[in-house]
């Protein structure tokens, strides 16, 4: 197969839910106000480390205003299974129960204790100040290796040492030891993957009321469907008297994926007062208690031959956990990422163990791209330290072991069948467009400033993942629009847009004509919500399907409406037409003369697989010594997504990913102080990009269209973050690699990297 | 005096009392007014979600001039007399946008849609301003967005500059000129409700006599510092006696001497187009204190009474030998600058004063000026270490030297011994070696976690360093 052309299909259609936002429209979880509503506080640990020694709430109850005040016993007592869910996927794991409301122990600071109802906002605030909590404080751990070294305080009596858990993937160990005595060359090197806060610039919210039986939550969410079969579970009310609702969400990026505390307590508050109870989280309370990402310490082997061909990798990695178990903690430093662990080159053995570390400190899950961002940046960094070791080029050392066109479709080392991929053009087009045969002249007039300048390389390639189903029904409304249910939830990127496309480009309704109906569990009986880069490719089949059971549903009422034998009818071009006339009936107009419900249509599918986008990121930096301050100077990403159906939200997405990575590689860093307190919990203290970060990133497609679904697209949600992290990294050490500064870590801060050039000199 | 409220909003002229003079913009946009296109990202002034502008009538230029705020740290009693400008003013509805909405639409300069109207606010407040498309990173650096990383909305800031004026957005400014032009003369506002005031005089006098009247109140400028502590740490401000009516305190002019004196009331933006006639070295300086949203809120006078140690202001006016000027009902002093400072957030300001004025003395010609801020990130971000450094290099020699920092001790502070190494002495080699080991008497930096001591210090010597080398070199090359 061949390159498909640039931006062939799929027009830069203009995004339907824009004028909504840009006008403020957009209707957010806090915008929704509901008569009698009352505000919802969390009373949270400002401890890392404490036994509960006793609770007393009884100011809290006098105050003004304050309606009602809950601990986890009066949770319990009232009724409410008092635990929040995770899945287990190491072999050996630790098993300790993360409660809603804290029972007894509180293992980080930010931990729910207690909730406080009140009519206003500020009653609930200032009555949470009035509640007694008697503490008996820890010791605290929060950062892995102080967790594991002998000695440390155990967050959990049950994971001795603070191992959480112990899960060991795909490879055999005596094949790997043989592969690593046997190699010309073993590479090694110790990498930290920085802890980061995930800052959806939504924060976190929740409204929840009763309507006699019925619980109505409404709440910002990547898919609604979880929350409402565990609602149901915690509270104890039966599944179709749980409606969760998602309006816009302001950003999510795994990290609304899973449930929360307060998803639970705001609808365990309104059922308990029978009043609509409203919960915002503030930034400090956001930063404090949103699940955080990544935060590893990996140690990494790479085996070469003499003509330093790859022939095994070896990886061993801690991975924080937090203080509890979230949802699929366990699953994201593991499965998700042992996936792209070979990444694009041809590796034929591979061995990945990692044990999770229990900290006291917030829960960590999925972020942007979880697991594969980790996976890449460990790569492909190890790319770029093992080309140095051998004295290669990097760029040649990655074409030496590039897995080519002609090896496809290829099984990694860990089992995946890639279907196409043409990694070498890639790469070669994105040192063309990064100008990299003027780098030396470009780092002549740098070093003229006093300035360190070099080019950085990443090769990535992504898995997309997530549940295999999706649904879509497909209804003519009374005003003559279709309206279309998806499963899935969008976080921002543009779905009623692009679904639109795929709808009208099936069925010929004009996009306008065409409505995206998510986020409500009542209209829409299953969802896999967001996440995984899954959404469109799991979605447009299962449109696709509806779209083809809707035509041949039409065609004989079309046929009846055009009086002439159905076999007559072909539908092409957006409408039924007569053959040998030019005779012609849409779907609009057909549906418009039948009765309400006539061409009503449900599909489904279990179809989706995984697909493999890939690129090419470069980064070009420029170092100042005296400072250790970085400026971002160039930035080119060449990306593979099979087919585009929309070039301008896909570039979106591209953009906003790199950014992110580039925010976790160069500013972002997770700082805790010895006693467990958050230090970094503010905007002021966190920093994330701003405009000056970057604001050019030269992208390119070249798509070769996916195998892997009828449409030949690939994912594109998470790419930019999985790419720039070790790209903007290797620029980083290249550049300081003549002063022999050692292994360059994240958050390259001015800092940080300026006390280890010192430190080397 | 009035005891009402009165501002434009939504086409409408509003006159408000018996909402708390504490309640901020944005909670009385979004819950007492339903108007929820302004969001709430941060309420700390950080993200700029919450950007609304401010209009305000000139009646000499019979011109209205816009400002773009952070409704979460602007208290409601501040808009007293403005038009609030708000995202659902910008459009008649879905259909009929605001050209930087529609430039936003056509560059993707929105995904989840949360920071939009924030933006859209910044690039109308740029529009209205006529600025030049190259300033469109500076109008938007008080605006944090998660999804776009921020390229496509510099696009369509490019792209709004060059639109034509809205006639739809004139037809609503002919409105609010309308109610401008009705309002009665300013005698200042007197705003009570359940024992909470916020008191903002018209002139100098009526403000010093309701400071010694009050000594329990809280004088607010700006509210960029006052903001957070309501926000953030729920203090109580029962009573406040605002700057802001005092037109004595806003002026900023040079004196026949040379001497700037800019006005203790005088936000960042509006002291700068004079100020930079001083030190236009210190473009960059200015540029990345804090956003555009705060400098059009932050009085200098509130930073400097701040006295933080890692405030922007404090070393660049220290280096510049400012001095300020307090004044009481009792009178007036000049302080020099450096002794204003005493000790970790505090200063030498009485309980009954007031800072009026800062007075800056006219530079010599050859007097070398440089403000330097090191930072994790270049917009908006506190600074780890502030170095300012000036002096004048006259027949071989260091004279006037004025070095000062901030992130390198408890107060802002010149490095009293580094200039007195500098002082006089001959501009070599062997001198600079002196004063920057000299550094070391006069700072004993921190560890944060904004940077180590050892960073703080060493950073400080290698910018000392620069500037003391091209010192000798100029020196070098003026003796050849
Ligand atoms: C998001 C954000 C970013 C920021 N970034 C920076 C930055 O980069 N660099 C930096 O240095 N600062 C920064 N700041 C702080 C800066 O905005 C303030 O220090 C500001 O200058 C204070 O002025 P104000 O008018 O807002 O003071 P207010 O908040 O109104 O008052 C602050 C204090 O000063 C007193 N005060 C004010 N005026 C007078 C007067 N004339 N006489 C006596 N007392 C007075 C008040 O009583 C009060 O105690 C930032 C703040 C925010 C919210
Ligand atoms: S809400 Fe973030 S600046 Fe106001
Ligand atoms: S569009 Fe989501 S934060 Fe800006």
């Amino acid at each position: 197969m061949g390159i498909v052309e640039k931006f062939s299909t799929g027009a830069s259609v203009r995004r339907l839910e824009d004028e909504r936002f840009v006008t403020g429209q957009g209707q957010y979880t806090d915008d929704v106000n509901i008569d009698g509503q009352v505000y919802m506080v969390v009373v949270r640990s400002p401890f890392a480390h404490a036994i509960i020694k006793s609770i007393n709430t009884d100011d809290v109850k006098d105050a003004d205003g304050v309606l009602g005040v809950y601990t986890g016993a009066d949770f319990v007592a009232a009724g409410g299974a008092n635990k929040m869910p995770y899945a287990i996927v190491g072999q050996e794991s630790a098993k300790p129960d993360r409660t809603i409301l804290a029972d007894g122990r509180v293992r980080f600071a930010g931990e729910p204790v207690a909730i406080i109802v009140a009519e206003t906002q500020a009653q609930a605030e200032e009555a949470s100040e009035l509640i007694d909590v008697d503490y008996d404080i820890l010791d605290a751990v929060t950062d892995i290796e102080s967790a594991i070294a002998p000695d440390a305080p155990l967050v959990h009596d049950d994971a001795p040492g603070n191992i959480a858990f112990r899960w060991r993937g795909q490879g055999d160990d005596a094949q790997m030891e043989q592969i690593l005595s046997e190699a010309e060359t073993v590479v090694e090197m110790r990498l930290e993957n920085n802890r980061v806060i995930v800052v959806a610039m939504e924060p976190r919210a929740a409204v929840a009321h009763m309507d006699g039986d019925k619980l109505t939550v409404i709440t910002s969410t990547q898919g609604g469907w979880a929350l409402k079969d565990r609602l149901s579970a915690c509270l104890g009310l039966e599944k179709e008297n749980v409606r969760v609702v998602t309006p816009d969400v302001g950003g999510g990026f795994g990290m609304k994926a899973f449930t929360y505390p307060e998803q639970y307590l705001a609808p365990f508050a309104a059922i308990q007062l029978g009043r609509p109870v409203k919960w915002l989280a503030g930034r400090g309370e956001s930063m404090l208690s949103d699940n955080m990402g990544r935060d590893h310490i990996s140690n990494a082997k790479l085996a070469l031959d003499k003509d330093h061909r790859i022939t095994g990798i070896d990886i061993h990695s801690y991975a924080g956990m937090g203080a509890y178990f979230s949802q699929f903690a366990q699953g994201i430093p593991t499965m998700l990422q042992e996936k792209i662990l070979p990444g694009v080159y041809d590796i034929p053995a591979s061995r990945f163990r990692v044990d999770g570390v229990f900290t006291n400190s917030t829960q960590i899950d999925a972020y942007r791209g979880a697991g594969r961002p980790e996976g890449i940046y460990l790569l492909e960094r190890l790319m770029d330290v093992a080309a140095k070791h051998v004295g290669m080029d990097p760029i040649e050392f990655r074409s030496l072991n590039f897995i080519r066109p002609e090896q496809m479709p290829y099984k990694t080392a860990v089992g995946l069948t890639y279907d196409v991929g043409e990694f070498e053009k890639l790469m070669r087009a994105a040192l063309v467009k990064a100008d990299y045969d003027g780098l030396a002249k470009r780092q002549a007039a740098s070093a003229a400033k006093g300035l360190r300048r070099d080019m950085g390389l990443c090769y990535y390639v992504e898995c997309t993942l997530g549940a295999p189903h999706e649904d879509s029904t497909f209804t003519f409304n009374p005003t003559g629009q279709l309206e279309v249910t998806v499963g899935t939830q969008s976080n921002g990127q543009g779905h009623e847009t692009v679904y639109a496309q795929v709808v009208h480009e099936q069925t010929g309704v004009p996009i306008e004509d065409i409505v995206i109906v998510q986020g409500d569990t009542d209209r829409i009986k299953n969802g896999g919500g967001t996440g995984g880069s899954r959404s469109l490719i799991a979605q447009a089949i299962a449109m696709r399907a509806a779209a083809r059971a809707l035509i041949e549903k039409a065609q004989d009422h079309a046929a009846e409406k055009l009086e002439c034998a159905p076999e007559d009818l072909s539908f092409d071009d957006g409408a039924f037409r007569v053959s040998g006339t030019d005779i012609s009936l849409d779907l609009k107009t057909l549906a418009g003369g039948l009765p309400q419900g006539t061409l009503d249509v449900e599909a489904g599918h279990d179809d989706y697989t995984s697909t493999f986008p890939n690129g090419c990121h470069i980064a070009e930096v420029e170092v100042d010594e005296e400072t250790g301050v970085v400026t971002l100077e160039n930035y080119v990403v060449v990306d593979d997504f099979g087919l585009l159906y929309n070039p301008l939200v896909v570039q979106g997405q591209v953009h906003g990913g790199i950014v992110q990575g580039l925010g976790q590689a160069l500013m972002e860093r997770t700082v805790y102080d010895e006693t467990g307190q958050l230090l970094t919990g503010s905007f002021m203290d966190y920093t994330v990009p701003r405009a000056d970060t970057i604001s050019d990133i030269d992208f390119t497609h070249m798509g070769v269209k996916s195998l892997n679904n009828e449409m030949g697209i690939k994912g594109c949600g998470e790419a930019g973050t999985v790419g720039a992290c070790a790209a903007v990294m290797n620029a980083i050490q290249r550049a300081l690699d003549p002063l022999d500064v050692g292994f360059v870590d994240m958050p390259a801060t001015p800092d940080r990297l300026w006390r280890q050039i010192r430190a080397a000199s | 005096m009035s005891t009402v409220l009165e501002f434009f909003l939504g086409g409408e002229p509003q006159r408000v009392e018996g909402v708390e003079p504490t309640t901020t913009l944005l909670d009385y946009l979004r819950d007492d007014r339903a108007l929820t296109g302004t969001k709430e990202g941060c309420n700390e002034g950080d993200c700029g979600a919450c950007t609304v502008l401010l209009g305000q009538y000139d009646p000499l230029g019979e011109a209205v001039t816009y400002r773009a705020v952070n409704a979460c740290i602007t208290l409601l009693p501040a808009v007293h007399r403005f038009w609030v400008v708000t995202v659902e003013d910008l459009s008649n509805g879905l259909d009929s946008l605001h050209p930087v909405q529609e430039a936003m639409v056509r560059r993707h300069g929105s995904q989840c849609g949360f920071c939009t109207p924030g933006f859209v606010m910044s690039l109308a407040a740029m529009h209205l301003d006529n600025a030049p498309a190259d300033q469109a990173e500076s109008y938007i650096a008080g605006n944090l967005c998660r999804c776009t990383g921020y390229g496509p909305i510099l696009e369509a800031a490019k792209d709004s500059v060059a639109a034509p004026k809205d006639p739809a957005f004139a037809a609503k400014e002919h409105q609010a000129v309308a109610w401008f032009r009705s309002l009665s003369i300013d005698t200042g506002l007197f705003y009570d409700v359940a024992q909470a005031t916020y008191d903002a005089p018209v002139g100098l006098k009526a403000l010093l006599q309701a400071r010694k009247d009050n000594p329990e109140a809280v004088l607010v400028a700006g509210t960029t510092e006052l903001g957070l502590w309501l926000n953030k740490d729920l203090q109580d401000f029962p009573k406040l006696i605002s700057t802001t009516r005092v037109p004595e305190m806003t002026a900023v002019a040079f004196q026949p001497d040379g001497t700037l004196v800019i006005g203790g009331g005088a936000t960042y933006e509006q002291a700068w187009p004079l100020l930079r006639q001083v030190i236009p070295e210190g473009q960059d300086w200015f540029e990345r204190f804090a956003s555009k949203q705060i400098r059009q809120q932050a009085t200098i006078g509130g930073n400097i009474v701040n006295a933080s140690p890692i405030g922007d202001g404090p070393p660049v006016f220290l280096a510049l030998n400012a001095s300020v000027e307090l004044a009481s009902v009792s009178g007036t002093r000049v302080l020099p600058l450096s002794e204003f400072f005493v000790g970790y957030k505090t200063t030498a300001l009485a309980a009954d004063e007031i800072l009026t004025a800062i007075h800056v003395p006219p530079r010599e010609n050859d007097q070398l000026f440089a403000a330097l801020k090191v930072s994790k990130r270049k917009d908006q971000d506190i600074s780890a270490v502030m170095a300012v450094f000036s002096w004048r290099l006259s027949e071989g020699c260091f004279r006037d030297v004025r070095i000062a920092f901030g992130g390198m001790s408890a107060t802002p502070m010149l490095a009293a011994f580094t200039n007195a190494v500098l002082e006089g002495a001959p501009v070599t080699e062997e001198t600079a070696q002196q004063a920057l080991a000299s550094l070391d008497d006069d700072f004993s930096p921190i560890d944060d976690l904004r940077a180590t001591a050892w960073y703080r210090m060493t950073v400080s010597q290698n910018l000392l360093q620069q500037a003391l080398a091209e010192a000798v070199e100029t020196a070098a090359e003026a003796a050849a």
